[in-house]
């Protein structure tokens, strides 16, 4: 019988110009992840080509008496197990073998059996954001992998980003769990918007997209500069308040109508836009320090507001307009007073400083030229940070 | 002319010639209403219950029932492949058992089901089947890909035939098979199923609706002559995609085009009512020339069935459009006149499409897969249900 498959291989391999109906040289490893608010489920569906089978049997039937006995099928099981790497917000997860079924291996043989395995690991409690990678190094170099999520049938479930490398032996699935009532809140009495968000299991989104909100600007550089600029340029806390509201207004118009499909805008626009923006702000803080504050700067904020507006995360919003319109709109509201509080955890420290720094004149005059050199000082560095953000904007075009 | 001064005879004469007159032009008159109402518009699923029973009038006591299943035989329902059906055995009987006027019988069943243009592919798809025969390289041995039905073969109900390793060819376009499970009604649901290598139609008519999902297509190889034409079987399927593809702008490709290379169908065969979580290119992000460029891509699909089961279909396509995605995956340009190499797909609220190139004969780009569902109503499950 061995011959026979190793005449089969021969052939394969000899023919001058294979013609057969069907790959022959490859594992096929399909799997499906499916997100439970408790657990995650993981199937894998592992086929072995004709040309691979020896080595694939090989690793099941370790008698090689040409049938898999129960013994060998939860060898074999927990071979692919110790394959996989599961890990759940970064912490190792382990996979437990629910159910297994081999095909016989006549059929194996033919590369018509499925091997069935059906695996599932418990999601630990813990916050609303979640991020679960699966890794698959069964086999790797005979192997392909296909990896994909089956859309939540749990409404309180939402997938926010799936990522993998090129051949899906890795895979990165970002998802939000809602509906989840934390104990603290219901112990504490709570107002009319409070009942209204836990009663619509919404809390649990809210907070999730003021964290996503803080997050962008926390590691979003581009809106970090701008808004450094603006607060340059400010002498006040009014001017900052002013300038730093005119921007958020902006961007929540934008990012709402992004949201609800109503505009879009090419990235080819967008990213430049945005660099020019801080080069903009920056020269004006540089060259024309007086405009740098009143009506002009409130327009130029907002201007400019509306095109950071359209420059928020793609994942996101998308994950967005998979929500009834009722939960869109309350995600813009969190994701955009996460933003606003991330833009107050840099605004705030950054005027303080430049306060403190600014007063250490006792002279009147020489605090006003100390305060001036600081915004153009400031501003010439981030303007030089924006020609770069612009340039490689402006790149990605040739 | 004054009647009274007719005479007698000739009066008599004249009143029966006006009898009789009358008479013919009543009865001419009533058997034109009688043709007419022969010739009033037939629904489409009466035109296919009665092609399925003149196909079954054809069968001797011994075929039809290898043809036969009943309705809830959720095994042969699920009994189809991209294999060769000397790897996965088919119910039903294929057109090799037929006489000729059985085949006839057969096909033209099936076209009663079909658009003409659906018919048309359908019999390319067999005719290149016929060319895979002929090539000479094509030997025995065992494939990989796609899989089938998990319990095995279906039980032999016709005493033998085709099955592993009887040595009889693998490919061909009489190795197609048609089976119906339940009763040809124009009320009751019942199902028409018809397939082979790269074929598996299921159509399930309940009523006025008829359920083409799932189906599988495919091609080897994807380009071939016969009779000094040139055909692709599933050329348009490729080319209108890569048009769409061509207008899309830098922003609407970097979501549509997916980092990561998909070596198959996410949703062959097995795969019934799974949904999976879309990606890639939102409709709503689309223009309308765009929108209507995808939807004359879907119609490849959906109008593979008469126009009648097409128009519904098409309507509940559209309806969900706006959730629509569009994803790619592999390079972005193909040769003219030839498929491409890029696996891509099309996922709705209640649509699920694949284009799925594949290795297996050393050329991507003469051999396709590709997958029709809608996991909302696979089978015309979610009509039966309502």
């Amino acid at each position: 019988m061995k011959a026979g498959i190793v005449a089969v291989i021969f052939a394969i391999l000899v023919l001058p110009k294979p013609v057969f109906a069907h790959r022959l040289d490859e594992y096929l490893q399909a799997t499906i992840v499916s997100i439970e608010k408790d657990h995650v489920a993981v199937q894998m569906r592992l086929t072995p080509g004709v040309a691979v089978f020896e080595k694939v049997i090989a690793a099941i039937d370790t008698d090689a008496n040409e049938t898999i006995s129960d013994s060998e099928q939860a060898a074999y099981a927990e071979q692919v197990r110790r394959d996989l790497s599961l890990t759940i917000e970064g912490h190792p997860s382990q996979l437990q073998l629910l159910s297994s079924t081999f095909p016989p291996v006549d059929q194996m043989k033919q590369g018509l059996g499925d091997i069935l395995l059906d695996f599932k690991a418990d999601v630990p409690a813990g916050g609303t954001n979640r991020r679960l990678i699966l890794e698959n190094h069964h086999q790797s170099r005979i192997s392909v992998y296909l990896v994909n999520c089956l859309s939540p049938s749990d409404p309180d479930i939402h997938i926010t980003n799936q990522d993998r490398n090129y051949d899906q032996s890795f895979y990165q699935l970002d998802y939000t769990q809602t509906g989840v009532i934390s104990n603290s809140l219901v112990a504490d009495g709570r107002s009319g918007v409070s009942d209204w968000l836990d009663k619509t299991g919404s809390r649990s989104l809210f907070k999730a997209y003021v964290y996503q909100g803080i997050h962008h600007i926390l590691t979003g550089y581009d809106h970090l500069l701008f808004v450094s600029a603006l607060v340059l340029a400010a002498t006040t806390l009014w001017d900052v308040v002013k300038v730093v509201f005119a921007f958020t207004l902006a961007h929540s118009i934008t990012l709402t109508l992004a949201a609800l499909n109503m505009i879009h805008l090419s990235e080819r626009v967008v990213e430049p836009m945005i660099a020019a923006s801080i080069v903009f702000v920056a020269i004006q803080n540089v060259f024309w320090p007086r405009r740098a504050r009143g009506w002009t700067r409130l327009f130029a904020a907002f201007l400019f507001g509306l095109f950071h507006g359209l420059g928020f995360a793609g994942g996101l919003l998308d994950a967005m307009r998979q929500m009834p319109n009722a939960t869109m709109l309350l995600a813009i509201l969190a994701f955009s007073i996460g933003v606003e509080t991330g833009h107050q955890m840099v605004v705030l420290p950054l005027f303080t400083l430049l306060k403190t720094a600014r007063q250490v004149k006792s002279d009147v005059v020489a605090r006003t030229h100390l305060s001036m050199a600081f915004q153009r000082i400031g501003s010439a560095g981030i303007s030089m940070a924006g020609v770069y953000y612009l340039w490689i904007a402006l790149g990605c075009r040739l | 002319m004054n009647l009274q001064t007719v005479p007698e005879r000739i009066r008599s004469f004249l009143l029966v010639r006006l009898f009789f007159t009358a008479f013919a032009i009543g009865v001419s008159c009533i058997t034109s209403l009688a043709s007419n109402a022969d010739s009033l518009p037939e629904s489409a699923t009466s035109r296919v219950v009665s092609a399925a029973n003149s196909f079954l009038s054809t069968l001797s006591e011994k075929q039809r029932p290898a043809v036969l299943y009943k309705f809830d035989d959720d095994k042969q329902r699920a009994r189809w492949s991209n294999f060769p059906t000397g790897f996965v055995p088919r119910g039903g009987i294929s057109l090799k058992d037929m006489s000729d006027a059985q085949r006839s019988a057969a096909m033209a069943l099936v076209a009663s089901a079909l658009s003409q243009r659906g018919f048309e592919k359908v019999q390319q798809i067999m005719e290149g089947d016929e060319v895979l025969k002929s090539q000479p390289d094509n030997g025995p041995g065992g494939g990989r890909r796609g899989g089938g039905p998990r319990d095995g073969g279906p039980p032999d109900r016709r005493g033998g035939g085709p099955g592993f390793g009887q040595g009889d060819s693998m490919f061909g376009k009489d190795l197609y098979y048609i089976s119906i499970l339940g009763t040809p009604s124009e009320k009751d649901p019942w199902m028409l199923q018809f397939g082979g290598h790269h074929l598996a139609l299921n159509i399930t008519i309940v009523g006025e609706h008829g359920i083409l999902t799932p189906t599988l297509t495919g091609a080897q190889p994807a380009l071939y002559t016969t009779n000094g034409k040139t055909i692709r079987p599933l050329g348009p399927e490729n080319d209108k995609a890569f048009a769409l593809l061509d207008t899309l702008d830098e922003t609407q490709r970097k979501q549509a085009i997916l980092n990561y290379r998909l070596a198959d169908l996410v949703l062959g065969p097995g795969h019934d009512g799974e949904k999976i979580q879309p990606e890639g290119l939102k409709v709503s992000a689309m223009n309308e020339k765009q929108r209507a460029m995808l939807l004359d891509l879907i119609t490849e699909w959906s109008g593979i069935v008469n126009d009648s089961y097409a128009a519904e279909r098409i309507a509940e396509i559209k309806a969900g459009l706006d959730d629509t995605w569009f994803a790619w995956s592999g390079p972005t340009t193909h040769e003219e006149g030839k498929n491409g190499t890029a696996y891509y797909r099309i996922q709705g609220p209640k649509l699920v499409i694949e284009f799925a190139p594949q290795p297996i004969g050393g050329d991507l780009t003469m051999h396709v897969h590709t997958m029709y569902r809608d996991p909302t109503n696979d089978y015309g499950r979610g009509v039966i249900k309502k």
